[in-house]
C-alpha cells in the first residue's frame, strides 16, 4: 500500500503513542485520511509509523484526544537534507576539494621527453619552454598541435614529435631524423682501420701499399687512390712513354691478422651491497625559501642504502611550491670468499665480456690466449684474454685533391 | 430500511455488479495463515498481539492468534499480519 520510494523522498517518521484506547486515535488518523503502517504493540504503547505530511495532523489528534506522541525515528531525504544544513562546514569542505582538485590539475606540473638518443633532453625541454610548456604553465594557455609545429620548426634534428597531456603531466615524444651515410664519389685511399699484420692483398682498383707479412697501424695506407705509373719492363728506357699520376678512387680488400685483449679481475673476498626489502619514504612540503619535513622519524633506519627523489614542483614567482617524496631502499653489505679456482673462473669470464665488447660485431676468433698476470701476493686474481681473428682491415677514406 | 437493501440486492444480482461495491459489505482476503487483508471496514475496535477486533457494516469481525501487527492501515482497508488461530463474525 505504501510505496517505498515516495517514503524516502517524503521522509517518514516512526512514533510511539501512549495513552487509553489507543485505537480511537489510529481510527480518527485513518478517518481523516492520513496513512498509517507498521503498527505494533509494545507494552502498553503502540509504536507506528506516518509520513512526514500527515505527522501534523497525528499530532492534533493526539493533543485533543490526551495522548501522548513522541517521535522515535526520523527518516528521508527532508531530514537528510537538515542533517547537511547543520554540516554546512563538512559540504563546504568537500567543494573546495572538488575546486582545488579541479585547479590544480588544470596546470602541467612535470614535463617529460622521451624517443630522444643523441639530441639532449635539455634541448628539447628549453624548446617546449619557449613555446609555453613548462612546469607550471596553465593548460589552457598552450596547444598542443602548435606547440608540436614549433618544435619541429625549431629542431631540425627531430622528424617527428607528439605532445601528450596526461592528468599533470605533459609527455614530448620525439622521434630522430636519420641521415643516410655520405658516399665517397671522388678519389679516395684505403686504410688500416685496426692494427693488424696482412695477411692478403686483393686490389681491384689503384696501388697496393702493402704486402703479405707486413705489419700496419690504424690509418695506414693499404691501398693508395694515387697511381703512380710504373715503366714497363718490356719497354726499352728510350721508348718509355711518361705518364702523369692520377687519382682514383681505391677499391680493394686486404685481409689481415688482428688481435684483441680482454680484461678481467675478481677480489678472493668481495665485499657487495645487495637489495634489501627495507624501504622508507620520506615526505617533504616546499614552500619558498624552506622545505618542510612531514615525517615523524627524520631518522634514517638503514646502514646502507639508495635514495631516489620524486618531486612535484610548481614554479611560481615567489619560487618553488610542491611536494618531495625520498624513498630509501634498502642495501645489504655481503661479503663473499672465493676460493682460487673461483676466482680464476669468474676473472676469466669477465675478461672475455671486455673482449667481446672491444671487439665489436665483425670479430670472428680463430685462435685464443688465457694468461693469469696477477701475482700471488696480490689479493685479486687477474687475467688476460688475446684473441686472434683475420678481418677485412680497409676503410675508404677521401683525397682531399684541393689540400696542397 | 431493509426493503430498500433487498432493492439494491435484486438490482446488484440483475446487473450482475459485485456486492460488495453495492451494498457497502467487507471483502476479506486471506492469504495462508498469517496474512489478512480486509476492504469496506468501519474502524478498529479493539488491537492487541493476541486480538484484533474489526468493526463491519454489520457487525464485527474478530481475530485470535499471536504476534499481530498492522502492516498498513487506510479509512477503508487494512492489512494485518500474525499467526491467525480464528477468525469469528460476531454482531
Amino acid at each position: 500500500m505504501g510505496n517505498k520510494l515516495f517514503e524516502q523522498i517524503g521522509g517518514t517518521i516512526k512514533i510511539t503513542l501512549r495513552g487509553k484506547n489507543q485505537e480511537r486515535a489510529i481510527n480518527m488518523a485513518s478517518t481523516r485520511g492520513v496513512f498509517l503502517w507498521d503498527i505494533k504493540k509494545r507494552g502498553d504503547d503502540l509504536e507506528l509509523k506516518v509520513r512526514t505530511s500527515g505527522f501534523s495532523a497525528l499530532k492534533q489528534i493526539a493533543e485533543e484526544n490526551n495522548f501522548e506522541l513522541e517521535v522515535q525515528d526520523r527518516r528521508g531525504l527532508p531530514f537528510i537534507r537538515t542533517i547537511l544544513r547543520r554540516r554546512m562546514a563538512f559540504i563546504g569542505g568537500g567543494f573546495l576539494f572538488v575546486v582545488a582538485m579541479y585547479l590544480l590539475s588544470s596546470f602541467v606540473w612535470s614535463v617529460d621527453v622521451g624517443g630522444n638518443k643523441t639530441i639532449a633532453r635539455e634541448r628539447i625541454i628549453v624548446a617546449a619552454a619557449r613555446h609555453g610548456v613548462y612546469p607550471g604553465a596553465p593548460k589552457w594557455t598552450f596547444s598542443c598541435s602548435e606547440v608540436e609545429k614549433a618544435l619541429l620548426q625549431e629542431i631540425d634534428d627531430i622528424s617527428y614529435v607528439r605532445l601528450d597531456l596526461k592528468g599533470v603531466k605533459a609527455n614530448i615524444k620525439v622521434v630522430e631524423k636519420i641521415v643516410p651515410l655520405q658516399n665517397i664519389d671522388g678519389p679516395g685511399n684505403i686504410v688500416a682501420k685496426k692494427d693488424g699484420m696482412v695477411e692478403s692483398v686483393l686490389v681491384l682498383d689503384g696501388q697496393a701499399q702493402v704486402k703479405r707479412g707486413d705489419v700496419v697501424a690504424k690509418g695506414d695506407i693499404l691501398i693508395s687512390g694515387l697511381v703512380i705509373p710504373q715503366p714497363s719492363p718490356y719497354v726499352s728506357p728510350e721508348e718509355q712513354i711518361e705518364m702523369e699520376p692520377s687519382l682514383v678512387k681505391a677499391r680493394g680488400e686486404v685481409k689481415a691478422r688482428v688481435w684483441c685483449q680482454g680484461y678481467g679481475e675478481c677480489r678472493l673476498k668481495t665485499e657487495t651491497l645487495r637489495r634489501g626489502k627495507g624501504k622508507q619514504n620520506k615526505y617533504y612540503l616546499i614552500i619558498p625559501g624552506r622545505t618542510l619535513s612531514l615525517n615523524l622519524r627524520d631518522e634514517v633506519r638503514f646502514q646502507f642504502y639508495n635514495q631516489k627523489v620524486f618531486s612535484h614542483l610548481l614554479r611560481t614567482r615567489w619560487g618553488e611550491i610542491g611536494f618531495k617524496r625520498v624513498v630509501l631502499r634498502e642495501n645489504i653489505k655481503e661479503v663473499k670468499v672465493y676460493s682460487e679456482e673461483e676466482a680464476l673462473a669468474i676473472a676469466k669470464t669477465n675478461a672475455w665480456k671486455d673482449l667481446k665488447k672491444e671487439a665489436g660485431p665483425g670479430f670472428h676468433m680463430v685462435a685464443s690466449r688465457v694468461k693469469m698476470i696477477s701475482s700471488p701476493s696480490e689479493p685479486l686474481i687477474r687475467v688476460r684474454v688475446i684473441a686472434e681473428s683475420i678481418e677485412n682491415i680497409a676503410l675508404v677514406q677521401p683525397i682531399n685533391a684541393d689540400a696542397k | 430500511m431493509d426493503k430498500k437493501r433487498e432493492a439494491i440486492k435484486v438490482m446488484a444480482d440483475l446487473l450482475e455488479i459485485p456486492r460488495d461495491l453495492v451494498l457497502d459489505l467487507p471483502k476479506l482476503t486471506i492469504i495462508g495463515r498469517n496474512e489478512i487483508h480486509l476492504e469496506n471496514h468501519r474502524g478498529i475496535i479493539e488491537y492487541s498481539l493476541n486480538r484484533v477486533r474489526i468493526n463491519l457494516s454489520r457487525g464485527y469481525l474478530e481475530l485470535e492468534g499471536d504476534a499481530f501487527e498492522i502492516k498498513a492501515l487506510l479509512s477503508d482497508e487494512v492489512y494485518i499480519i500474525g499467526d491467525i488461530r480464528s477468525i469469528k463474525y460476531l454482531d
